[in-house]
């Protein structure tokens, strides 16, 4: 019967530094619209296709989601566009921020 | 009011004298929501964080002012006029994303100085006159909102 040996060393995966140093300097975030019970949901709708480009069944399925389940990740952006979008977002009275993604 | 005719130019909408009448009241309105409130993270506490809702709550000041003319210009006699005993409203794309933003303010400003209550369907006996009045301007900028995306009483494309 052959004796197995323990490693001397364990091998390190090889994951690239590179590309966390890049996430680190390129932190994303979730673009989230919250629920309340005065924006009409056909209002919603029509804002998620209108700031997001969606089709109208996209559009519905986060409003629902809104509307069922109290909020809605509607992208995930670097700084700049999840800004973008909220600024978007609360133009229109929606309830929206940006939350750190890690 | 509803939706006569929908082209590439734009949309025109059909109102009676009494609609005219409440739209010209609720655009007067405006803006009803509080200036510097808006939040942009409810987990964030990094001082970035704090320069982009101080950010957001400029922009949001800038863009009220800008609404605040586009609104009065709605209303001038091009865009909202009589004709044969009815009144037509005309608005290009840009026009009806400004009117639903202006009527949506009114709906949610009310909202918030009635308390932002859960239940909006609270008995009109109980509420004082101040909060009967922002009520009747909730439900009226709801029916606006209702009649620009041309639903129909399910809150589907008609």
């Amino acid at each position: 019967m052959s004796q197995v040996l323990e490693p001397l060393t364990i091998p390190t995966p090889a994951t690239g530094d590179e590309t966390r140093s890049a996430d680190r300097l390129a932190p994303t975030y979730y673009v989230i619209c919250w629920n309340d019970p005065v924006n009409l949901m056909a209002y919603v709708t029509h804002v998620f296709m209108k700031i997001f480009g969606w089709e109208r069944a996209k559009a519905e399925k986060h409003m629902l989601e809104v509307h069922e389940k109290g909020r809605s990740v509607l992208a995930r952006e670097g700084a700049e566009r999840a800004e973008f979008y909220v600024h978007q977002l609360h133009g229109y009275k929606l309830q929206a921020t940006m939350e750190p993604a890690e | 009011m509803r939706l006569l005719k929908q082209d590439s130019r734009g949309w025109q909408y059909e109102l009676n004298r009494r609609e005219a009448v409440f739209l010209r009241t609720l655009l007067h309105e405006f803006p009803l929501t509080p200036a510097g409130t808006a939040r942009i993270t409810r987990t964030d506490a990094t001082p970035e964080a704090d320069a982009r809702e101080r950010l957001l709550n400029e922009a949001l000041a800038e863009r009220r002012q800008e609404l605040k003319s586009r609104a009065r210009a709605l209303l001038a006699a091009v865009k909202l006029k009589a004709e044969h005993g009815a009144w037509r409203l005309n608005l290009d794309a840009e026009e009806r994303e400004i009117l639903l933003q202006v009527l949506n303010d009114i709906r949610v400003g009310s909202w918030r100085a009635l308390g932002e209550p859960e239940n909006l369907d609270r008995q009109v006996p109980t509420l004082s006159e101040t909060e009967l009045r922002l009520h009747g301007l909730l439900n009226l900028a709801g029916y606006f909102e209702y009649k620009l995306l041309n639903l129909d009483g399910d809150g589907n494309p008609a």
